[in-house]
């Protein structure tokens, strides 16, 4: 187990070093794009297509293999975010930095699609295309969270300080994230008695869930594509004035 | 004599440019040392690498013949600083901006208007510093160098807009400072006609 | 013991000359509330004047245009030190700075505060806010101001020398806690209830934010110095 344990932690060690994962994320792209699309069809697939009807809301329910784990992916992505920052701020390392920038944009795709398919689901079933329960209204709030990290990223011309400033965004954003979502649960019970979550079944049949499962799998290899990618391009342009940059494209 | 300041092998690189390379120098007790380079030669950025805002060098910096940490948080010099911007709030007047800086704060009334009068600003003392002249406000800029004994005083470029009268008072002020035991590094374009070492720095190096 | 006199000295250098140079420019202390003042007037004309609407609305609309207020107010809070060479004193000090970026947003909280829970209690007549919430509304707001204070101070820091907006949208999420406090101590009040239980949970954000903010304002202050 140990020796797991320090195989794991020299790899994410290694993965600091901006060549080294340059080269590990050109090699693997090709088999994470595969599997991502393999275990996100399947999913889909099998949800979409085969999971039985649900008797009170009918087909419409089956959003929810977009839409759930939209919703837990952009919320593991701010949580990874805030690591990434703290391990930035601590260690100073570079590509903590640089992944919080690549990874900003995915996480708020990923809340804007769970808004999105939020309110295509809540249309059919309560009418309106738009309702304040509290998971939607925290969803919201985490949007803007992403908004504004992304926003100061981009507003700083010096890119290694702008990391160390959406570090910080990003390390005080998970602080509060709890906080912000306990107090609009209570805003919730305070303005509205009768509590309805638009997300949680929690009497789903196995049938449904486990697609829903590896939907959710699904969803996190696209993701570790995704960011693989995205972090790739996002080390080559930062570092293109360092020698290994200019070695490994004049050497081809 | 022992030193107040010592600096080895100072390299320093600013946005993929070498600014300091291989620099050395002592700053003797009483004794001062100015720095002299051209714009863009590295003088501020050795002040303010001593002072502990950039972190990124190679080198050493000895404290008292202590050896300083580089990360600005533990580096505990006590010294006196004036940059480039010398701080003066055009909405106070003479007295209080005096008063409320780093040196003054803790001084009486009549310790301030003293060395008002000892920089040639007694009359103005409580004017709004807005309506002084440049070199006015440098004036004001020396007097707090009085206010308090520091050991070290690191002044980036203290002779710009001066004219003769200034230049005289700086060597004054900074001649009485010496004899109690300060030193001085200071920064400038042209050698200065204080009683101090000289280094230039070219745009890439130290002496 | 020496060192903590002198913190304490700076301290009180750094509150008493903020404090001398807000006073010594009006506009510091006047734009806030006229700025409350113009906001809290927009909602009565974009909504129409119906006394039992606003009434309704009363707590909201001054707690959204308190939020708004001291996040405009705090926004240049350091950037007139950072262009005069003023703040690079702090670090020099030896002191510990977020001691010192503290008294700035005491300094700011004395002086804009004031004039903005003024704006509220005049708002509280023109929106017909119920009677009894009177108290709750200028307790709530002392907190919440402070609180806005700080967070704003860390986004000013952040986004030093850039657009207020964007100081804005970093800020305005991370004050939905204090609203929502805020807000519902207000509705308790309306209510007669107790809302001693918030007023302790806004006191624990407080006790938290006070230190935690300066000190992450501190580091923001830093990045700009690389």
């Amino acid at each position: 187990m140990n020796r797991v344990w320090s195989r794991i932690k020299n790899w994410l060690i290694a993965m600091g070093s901006p060549p080294l994962f340059y080269r590990w994320a050109t090699s693997s792209l090709a088999w994470l794009a595969l599997l991502a699309f393999l275990v996100l069809s399947s999913g889909l697939i099998w949800g979409i297509g085969f999971s039985p009807t649900d008797y009170k809301q009918g087909d419409v329910y089956r959003i929810i293999y977009i839409h759930v784990p939209s919703a837990i992916l952009a919320e593991s992505i701010y949580i990874l975010m805030a690591v990434s920052g703290f391990i930035s701020m601590v260690w100073r390392a570079k590509i903590a930095g640089m992944l919080i920038n690549s990874a900003a944009p995915l996480g708020a795709g990923f809340t804007l699609v769970a808004l999105v398919t939020g309110s295509i689901w809540g249309k059919p079933t309560w009418g309106t295309w738009w309702v304040w329960d509290a998971r939607l209204t925290s969803t919201l709030i985490l949007f803007f969270l992403y908004a504004a990290i992304i926003g100061l990223h981009s507003s700083i011309e010096n890119k290694t300080k702008a990391d160390r400033a959406v570090s910080i965004l990003a390390v005080l954003g998970v602080v509060i994230v709890p906080i912000i979502k306990k107090s609009v649960d209570w805003w919730q019970t305070l303005h509205q008695p009768s509590t309805f979550t638009l997300t949680s079944s929690p009497s789903m049949a196995p049938e449904m869930y486990q697609p829903l499962l590896v939907c959710v799998l699904g969803f996190y290899c696209l993701f570790v594509f995704m960011l693989s990618n995205s972090l790739r391009g996002e080390i080559i342009s930062r570092e293109r004035d360092k020698a290994w940059v200019k070695k490994q494209f004049f050497k081809q | 004599m022992s030193n107040i300041l010592k600096v080895k092998n100072i390299n320093c690189q600013r946005s993929g440019e070498v600014v300091l390379q291989g620099l050395n120098f002592e700053v003797e007790a009483g004794k001062n040392v100015e720095i002299i380079g051209s714009n863009g030669s590295g003088k501020t950025t050795l002040l303010r690498l001593l002072l502990g805002f950039i972190n990124d060098y190679d080198g050493d910096i000895y404290w008292n013949d202590s050896k300083v940490p580089s990360k600005l948080q533990e580096k505990d010099i006590h010294c006196f600083y004036q940059g480039h911007q010398i701080g003066i709030k055009p909405l106070l007047t003479v007295y209080e901006n005096l008063k409320f800086s780093s040196s003054g704060f803790n001084s009486s009334e009549e310790e301030i208007t003293s060395v008002a009068n000892k920089v040639g600003i007694k009359t103005f003392l409580n004017r709004q510093s807005a309506n002084l002249s440049a070199g006015q406000k440098r004036r004001i800029a020396i007097g707090r160098w009085l206010l308090k004994d520091f050991n070290l005083y690191l002044i980036d470029e203290p002779f710009t807009t001066l004219d003769d009268e200034g230049v005289e008072l700086i060597k004054s002020v900074v001649t009485e400072l010496n004899n109690r035991g300060a030193s001085f590094l200071i920064t400038g374009h042209r050698p200065s006609e204080l009683n101090s070492k000289k280094i230039y720095l070219d745009v890439e190096n130290g002496r | 013991m020496a060192d903590r006199d002198n913190t304490l000295n700076w301290f009180m250098l750094v509150l008493r000359r903020d404090l001398t140079l807000s006073f010594r420019r009006s506009a510091t202390y006047i734009t806030p509330l006229i700025f409350f003042l113009i906001v809290v007037t927009f909602f009565p004309l974009a909504l129409g004047p119906s006394q039992s609407l606003l009434s309704s609305m009363a707590s909201g609309i001054i707690w959204i245009s308190a939020l708004l207020s001291s996040l405009l107010a705090v926004e240049g809070i350091f950037s007139e030190d950072y262009r005069d060479g003023t703040l690079d004193q702090y670090f020099v000090s030896s002191e510990p700075v977020f001691v010192l970026i503290f008294a700035k947003v005491l300094c700011h909280w004395l002086v804009c505060g004031a004039p903005i829970i003024l704006a509220s209690i005049v708002s509280s007549i023109f929106l017909y806010l119920p009677s009894g919430a009177l108290l709750a509304l200028i307790i709530s707001l002392l907190l919440g101001t402070l609180f806005m204070s700080l967070l704003g101070a860390l986004g000013a820091a952040l986004s030093l020398g850039k657009s207020a907006i964007l100081s804005a949208i970093i800020v305005l999420p991370f004050s939905i806690p204090t609203l929502l406090m805020g807000t519902a101590i207000m509705s308790a009040a309306i209510n007669q209830q107790d809302y001693s239980g918030f007023l302790m949970i806004m006191g624990a954000m407080l006790a938290i934010g006070i230190p935690g903010l300066c000190l992450l304002t501190v580091e923001a202050i830093l990045l700009n110095y690389e």
